[in-house]
């Protein structure tokens, strides 16, 4: 992402829990280190998903990646900012791992996490037949399948606010953009996936 | 924009952000994702470090140490726990049963079910089979479906599919089954004895003031169950006697700190056949009553004596389920 001219927010609550917790696990507090992959795991889940488009691999990557992050925590020098640290191992180990799959630029595929019994903490609507499941499942993947065709830029964006379920502020301090970058961008996002939708289910969409 | 026109977008936005948010809502990296993490980088850690060769401590106490334990019993327990893995990390083959019966301190044997002996590096080793001896510091893995531990002392440890533990004597004497991996699930029916019966987990240790319990540990959290009686559960933080029909909880997200709720011990064992069926048969008892029907007659269960009263304070909560009057039939695949 290009410099912006505007500073992203400063350190919030959360930032300062994660600066208290590496810290902490600095000093070798390893239930720390627990508690921080608990806070991110969803966060560098939705950061890995941007760039693979895949849950599986982006799983895979979020494991890698928090290795990474105990092997390397001490070399932090900033703990408050932990998550756009974060952020940037997990990016770095998600195109590792498209690198080593040789799947970059493919779009659009099915995604294998679809079918998973183990993916998702959310249980489905207990009054719905299978066949309404289906749809809805079926629904879901090609939504994302949408998301999954916009820029990689766009795609984080999208990510972080509708997976991780983060705010405007929140995606600002991690990705370093500005709050009004971050809100330009994200309209402009969800403008083009608005378009997209449309294109692929028609206007009932 | 008229004020009708922006209240249209508005509801057409939230629309689209609930599209959006649906689409994303069956994503992995919730709970489960978390602990299995924790979970992999946890065995990562530990393959590590035994293969640094400190297999010493891969039984060790907890990173935080339970406060009933002082630096002599936790040293002997490490020791013990060193030396009988130390044997096993060895890279001769394992040894046969009878090869190592004389350094093994036999506790127990193997009720129904079977069990996995497995060296310091995880390594499938011996497998057991009901009526197998089980010694102090060896670490047990049972096969795919719950096992039995029939302790000497009349304790039965029910142990849930894939649960690892070690079982380990303290310097009062009591016994542990400490639970190694990152996840597991033990229910005790503890027999009364002079020196007291523990569980150890990663998150709690519970000390045994009556008589049965369940110990779910997760690597987020782990719950204590009590069905009958009282037990002690600790952590490094925090502290609390727990009685029948409560369920203590300790999480990384509370800093160890110690929450108690009322639970129905149907919900926290239904892998254990006795608590379901127990549990069944009261519910069934109380569908007669209400139904103003005779109830039925009472399950046939009794391996307590029938004069002797529950374990468990007079002052505390009644025993969710009555007295078992029977060994528990404890063996078939985990359901959940």
């Amino acid at each position: 992402m290009s410099p912006e001219p505007e500073a992203p927010p400063e350190p919030d609550a959360g930032a300062r829990m994660d600066g208290t917790l590496v810290r902490r696990c600095q000093a070798g507090e390893r239930k720390a280190f627990d508690l921080l992959v608990a806070r991110h795991t969803r966060f560098a889940g939705a950061v890995a998903f941007s760039v693979t488009r895949d849950y599986h691999s982006a799983l895979d990557v979020v494991q890698e990646s928090f290795v990474k992050v105990l092997k390397r925590l001490e070399t932090l020098e900033e703990p408050e900012r932990f998550r756009p640290w974060l952020r940037n191992v997990v990016r770095s180990a998600a195109l590792d791992s498209l690198r080593r799959k040789k799947v970059v630029g493919r779009s659009g595929e099915a995604l294998p996490g679809d079918a998973d019994e183990d993916a998702g903490d959310s249980l489905p609507a207990p009054d719905l037949g299978p066949a309404e499941l289906s749809e809805q499942a079926e629904l879901r993947a090609q939504v994302r399948e949408v998301v999954s065709t916009l820029p990689e830029a766009q795609r984080e964006l999208i990510t972080l606010k509708y997976l991780d379920g983060a705010s405007y502020e929140d995606i600002a301090r991690a990705t370093g953009l500005s709050l009004s970058s971050v809100e330009s961008r994200l309209f402009r996002a969800r403008n083009a996936l608005r378009k997209r939708l449309v294109e692929r289910f028609g206007a009932r969409s | 924009m008229s004020d009708r026109d922006a209240e249209l977008q508005l509801a057409e936005d939230a629309e689209f952000d609930a599209l959006l948010s649906a689409a994303f809502a069956d994503h992995p990296f919730g709970d489960e994702a978390v602990e299995r993490i924790l979970a992999g980088i946890q065995q990562e850690e530990r393959q590590q470090e035994e293969r640094q060769g400190r297999a010493a401590s891969a039984g060790a106490a907890p990173s935080w140490t339970p406060r009933w334990v002082q630096g002599a019993a936790a040293a002997a327990a490490i020791l013990i726990g060193g030396l009988l893995l130390s044997h096993f990390s060895s890279q001769a083959p394992s040894p046969a049963p009878e090869q190592v019966a004389s350094a093994r301190q036999v506790v127990g044997t193997l009720g129904p079910g079977f069990m996995r002996l497995d060296d310091a590096d995880h390594q499938a080793g011996l497998e057991l089979r009901e009526g197998s001896e089980l010694a102090l510091g060896e670490r047990l893995v049972a096969l795919g479906q719950p096992s039995e531990l029939r302790l000497s002392d009349g304790t039965r440890v029910a142990v849930h599919a894939d649960t690892e533990l070690f079982l380990e004597r303290e310097e009062d004497g009591g016994l542990s089954v400490r639970l190694s991996g990152a996840e597991g699930r033990v229910f005790c029916e503890v027999a009364k004895q002079r020196a007291p019966f523990r569980v150890r987990g990663q998150h709690v240790d519970v000390q045994v003031l009556g008589t049965r319990f369940v110990v779910d540990q997760g690597v987020r959290a782990s719950r204590v169950t009590v069905v009958e009686g009282r037990v002690e559960v600790r952590t490094s933080v925090d502290a609390l006697v727990i009685g029948a029909g409560d369920q203590a909880e300790a999480a990384l997200a509370t800093g160890g700190r110690l929450g108690q709720i009322r639970v129905t011990p149907r919900r926290a064992a239904l892998w254990v056949p006795a608590l379901r069926s127990e549990q069944e048969a009261l519910d069934a008892a109380e569908v007669s009553r209400e139904s103003n029907r005779p109830a039925p007659p009472p399950v046939p269960t009794s391996s307590r004596p029938a004069n002797e009263a529950p374990v468990g304070s007079a002052g505390l909560d009644q025993p969710v389920l009555p007295p078992r009057k029977q060994p528990s039939p404890l063996g078939p695949p985990r359901e959940d």
